[in-house]
């Protein structure tokens, strides 16, 4: 990461604050700007610490369950710019200001109009796909709902088994 | 209101009045707070909702007196306009804010972001 690059300042912003968001311990804070979620703080962090910002080295170690998770943004955002600012602008709206999603959702549009709206519904369904942890009633929910889904699969399976007399 | 009368008074020799206008205080405030990394033209257009006319025409005002720089940068493989505060914009927001501060009576935390 190349602090000169605004491309890579952006990903850096972006990238923190979604894992901080997804329950990372990061001490940096961040507040709601015209770029999305942005932290003054961690900007000093890679302009005083370019050279370790640019080779991506820290003395810290990541958990098992951090690795995890920053694997899974990765793989969801794919280190893309406009993703993730997409992403990163929808989550703030909808988990930190606990905006409802369509109103999030709204907010975001109007916010990053100069996206497409391709780019906006794929990067808040990134977001979501990241963020979003079922209570433990909403997955009971989701197991009592899909297990008749299951069951009447496993039904018409035996059926379609049988053979015909 | 008589306490602060001198001191608003005082203080307005110093204000650069061409910023009282709510577009320019509006990006300044924007960008106060993002330092060297700013925001792109159209972070602060979509951001602030304004059209392209009033956007340029205040960016260009601000831009020639010194409180804001601006360059181009690559996003996605497209050039974009960067725009950022400049310490002489920092100055002056800073020292607008606090004087528009005193003029409405707001205290403390209250004006701070």
């Amino acid at each position: 990461m190349d602090k000169e690059l605004f491309e890579h300042r952006l990903i850096a912003q972006k990238i923190i604050y979604l894992l901080k968001l997804k329950g990372m311990d990061i001490a940096y804070p961040f507040h709601l700007y015209v770029r999305g979620p942005y932290s003054r703080l961690l900007a000093d962090e890679y302009y005083q610490h370019a050279g370790d910002f640019l080779k991506c080295s820290t003395e810290s170690t990541l958990l098992p369950a951090e690795a995890d998770s920053v694997a899974l943004l990765i793989r969801l955002f794919n280190k893309s710019p406009s993703l993730l600012e997409i992403g990163a602008t929808y989550g703030y709206l909808a988990y930190e200001m606990h905006h409802p999603p369509h109103q999030a959702y709204r907010i975001v549009r109007k916010m990053k109009s100069f996206y497409s709206n391709e780019q906006i519904v794929k990067g808040v369904n990134r977001a979501k796909q990241y963020l979003f942890a079922p209570t433990d009633e909403e997955t009971a929910v989701l197991k009592a709902e899909m297990q008749e889904w299951q069951q009447a699969g496993i039904r018409s399976m035996r059926n379609w088994d049988a053979p015909e007399r | 209101m008589s306490d602060d009368i001198i001191a608003i008074v005082e203080e307005s020799e110093d204000v650069n009045s061409a910023l009282i206008s709510r577009v320019r205080l509006e990006i300044l405030w924007a960008l106060s707070e993002l330092g060297d990394d700013g925001a792109t033209a159209r972070q602060i257009k979509a951001g602030l909702n304004l059209n392209d006319g009033v956007l340029y025409a205040n960016l260009k005002k601000l831009f020639e007196m010194g409180y804001l720089r601006s360059e181009k940068v690559s996003l996605e493989g497209k050039e974009i306009d960067l725009y950022a505060i400049t310490p002489e914009g920092l100055i002056e927001w800073r020292r607008l804010r606090s004087w528009l501060c005193k003029l409405l009576g707001c205290k403390g935390d209250f004006c701070e972001r």
